[in-house]
């Protein structure tokens, strides 16, 4: 299954987003091409995403703004 | 103990208050000119300590926010020629989210910074790559390990785990991160607002270790935080001199609360009764001895009196500097150029007034920009500059501030005015007005001549409202306008509302008390008097207009033999106020009038004598005014 994220990550919009993703089924490609801004509650969001089947999820079209955070918190294979 | 916090956290709102408008007044003075080093560092320290006092009650969402707008900041005052407008106006914007989360604070709210503005500062912010590093201090370099684990809750109070670790990146290189997810719970247990991460960095940096803790100051109850050196020192090749910025002249100050001062102010004027009222017995007993006493109590009550209300004054420029966004913002949306000129900021007068005044500028700046000052092309075809002007100017003038509003704009079209009065009933078809009196139709109820209500004035309840507004400060207000040239709107108001010295008199068997300071001169009415029928005085062959109070406010009894005049000064005009006789010299409590007597024309409040009788306190503009309109000089 592929999903699309977008806009801010972030802990204004992480309990509504979480809501609606933990009742899908496991998504193993998320969009994030149209995603503009992330905080640490929105990689914990990412982190949750990814531990639902670890080493199958995959983010396509990650944003300047994402691989920078991504790079910095040592997050290498993201 | 809990009043103790409370009265410490409202000091907190007021001086964040004052922080937030350096904060503005600083960014909208970088719109006239080039952002330099003390500018920028100006705005940074009003943000840091705004950051740093939230702290101290807790309020970590304003903390986190304005860890943001100082990050910006401090990448800013590294290369202040690098500011741009976009910049600018997104620091604006950071000042008005900060005061909408102080705002929302005060009312025991928990506010969240706006996700948008957040992200644009993250675009501008310490991440962004232009970023120089800040030289943490002189001396060897070392590395050291860090370990972050921060409280489970700092996500809910608005912090951000992340803007701390680059904060890091300030005081020197962040080697390594490794973020460690294993404390994140799967599946349905997982709460999104809760913060499961920690964070292993290395970090090499000058920086002593207690620089290093200091980062995390703001969210350190509950978080796990160890910072420990891994490596042995090295030598910095070359390491710049911190240079310190030169620091203005510190002035000690105590932050006292207003009503505590209100409650100075109000003992004083009960000691002011009350030396009044041991005066008057003294003089009844004619004891001479103590007489001499209370006239030297008389004295340092007045000195005190006076140092009292001096600590209620504020300098009317901070209430100006607002007005710069105001007219940028409504002249833009006009599609208007104004430049805004302030003058005579370091006016001062009481606080409460400052307060009270802020509503009825606004309204009349707002009518300016929008009904005074023309748009660009009209002004050029009138060869006028493109852009228009708009002063603010205070000074003191005869004992009173005198607040003008001046635009270069079209001015008041006075046929337009007759036609929108008559045309609303305001005044008969056939009624012959005299110039003043047309200019004057502004402020009547329900007038606006606006061809269409605008979102800004227009809507007809504006005037009349700021009249009566500056009335009730005990002021007055007229307008100056030549049609092309401009408007002059002009409001004198008392330097205070709570102790003036008086002068007494009595007219009809009562006592009255005029504003001292209005008062120029004391004459005999014999020796002035030109015509009893037009009511004219001649002083040194001035003529002057005189009414007597007796008059006025129909007071029955015979009238002295030798009666007195009162000259008073309003503005430019003098007028004569006859009374039977001049007692002198009177420190005057102003009290409220009663609601039976609000109605009477030409009195401002009223006091009470040494004696126990109570006396009116005449309002000098207002009786000014009734001089100058004969018809209307016997009060119902």
């Amino acid at each position: 299954m592929r999903i699309t994220l977008r806009g801010a990550l972030d802990v204004s919009s992480a309990r509504t987003r979480f809501d609606e993703l933990r009742v899908q089924e496991v998504a193993h490609e998320v969009e994030l091409g149209e995603v503009d801004a992330i905080d640490a509650a929105g990689v914990q969001l990412l982190g949750w995403l990814r531990a639902r089947d670890p080493g199958r999820v995959r983010f396509l079209d990650t944003p300047p703004v994402l691989r920078e955070t991504f790079a910095f918190l040592g997050l290498k294979d993201w | 103990m809990a009043a103790d916090l409370e009265s410490l956290r409202q000091t907190f709102f007021t001086e964040a208050g004052e922080l937030l408008t350096q904060l503005e007044s600083g960014l909208l003075a970088l719109a006239e000119r080039r952002p330099d080093a003390d500018a920028v560092n100006s705005l940074f320290r009003a943000a840091h300590t705004l950051k740093g006092s939230a702290g101290l009650f807790g309020l970590q969402s304003v903390v986190a926010f304005a860890h943001v707008v100082e990050g910006l900041l401090e990448t800013l005052r590294n290369a202040p020629e690098s500011m741009t407008e976009a910049h600018r106006k997104l620091l604006l914007s950071g000042h008005d989210e900060l005061a909408r989360m102080l705002e929302l604070c005060g009312r025991g709210e928990t506010p969240t910074a706006d996700a948008a503005l957040l992200a644009a500062f993250g675009g501008h912010g310490p991440a962004g790559a232009a970023q120089k590093k800040e030289t943490p201090a002189a001396g060897p370099v070392s590395r050291w390990k860090l370990s972050i684990k921060l409280a489970a809750s700092v996500l809910r109070d608005g912090m951000d785990p992340l803007t701390f670790l680059r904060y890091l990146q300030r005081l020197g290189t962040v080697e390594q991160v490794v973020t460690d997810f294993s404390a994140l719970p799967s599946g349905d247990s997982f709460d999104p607002e809760s913060s499961y991460l920690s964070f292993a960095l290395e970090l090499s940096t000058a920086a002593a270790k207690e620089t290093i803790e200091e980062v995390f100051e703001f969210v350190r109850e509950g978080s796990e935080i160890s910072v420990e050196k891994v490596t042995k020192p090295v030598a910095l090749a070359e390491v710049e001199p911190l240079v310190a910025a030169p620091t203005a002249a510190v002035v000690q100050q105590l932050k006292v609360s207003a009503p505590r001062l209100d409650g100075l102010v109000d003992l004083i004027g009960e000691l002011v009764l009350a030396s009044a009222t041991a005066h008057v017995a003294a003089q009844r007993s004619k004891d001479a001895a103590t007489g001499e006493a209370l006239a030297a109590v008389d004295a340092l009550v007045a000195q005190l009196r006076d140092a009292a209300l001096g600590l209620r004054m504020v300098p009317i420029g901070d209430t100006f500097a607002r007005f710069h966004r105001v007219v940028r913002e409504v002249s833009q949306k006009l599609g208007k150029e104004v430049e805004l000129e302030l003058k005579g900021g370091d006016t001062e007068l009481d606080k409460a007034m400052v307060e009270q005044l802020f509503d009825p500028l606004l309204h009349v700046v707002r009518n300016a920009l929008d009904h005074g000052v023309e748009g660009p092309e009209v002004r050029k075809a009138q060869s006028k500059s493109p852009k228009g002007k708009l002063t603010l100017e205070a000074s003191h003038d005869a004992g009173q501030v005198l607040i003008s509003i001046r635009d270069d704009g079209g001015g008041l079209k006075r046929e337009k005015l007759l036609a929108t009065a008559r045309k609303k009933g305001l005044i008969a078809a056939n009624a012959q007005l005299s110039d003043a009196e047309i200019v004057d139709l502004i402020f009547l109820p329900g007038f606006s001549s606006a061809e269409a209500v605008t979102e800004l004035s227009g809507r007809g309840v504006g005037m009349d409202v700021v009249r009566r507004a500056v009335t009730k400060l005990r002021g007055s207000i007229d307008v100056q306008s030549t049609e092309g040239v401009g408007t002059t709107l002009r409001m004198r108001l008392p330097l205070t509302l709570a102790i003036i010295d008086g002068f007494l008199v009595e007219a009809g068997g009562c006592p009255w008390v005029l504003p001292l300071k209005q008062v120029t001169e004391c004459l005999s009415l014999g020796d002035v008097l030109e015509s009893e029928l037009h009511q004219r005085l001649d002083v040194r062959g001035e003529l002057v207009p005189f009414l007597r109070l007796r008059d006025v406010y129909q007071l029955d009894g015979p009238r002295p033999v030798r009666e007195s005049v009162l000259l008073v000064q309003h503005g430019e005009q003098r007028v004569g106020v006859v009374v039977d006789r001049l007692i002198g010299a009177w420190q005057t409590v102003i009290k409220p009038l009663g609601k039976i007597f609000q109605q009477l024309e030409g009195v401002g409040g009223s006091t009470v004598l040494g004696t126990g009788e109570v006396a009116f306190i005449i309002d000098v503009p207002r009786l000014v005014q009734l001089a100058m309109k004969p018809r209307l000089r016997a009060v119902a």
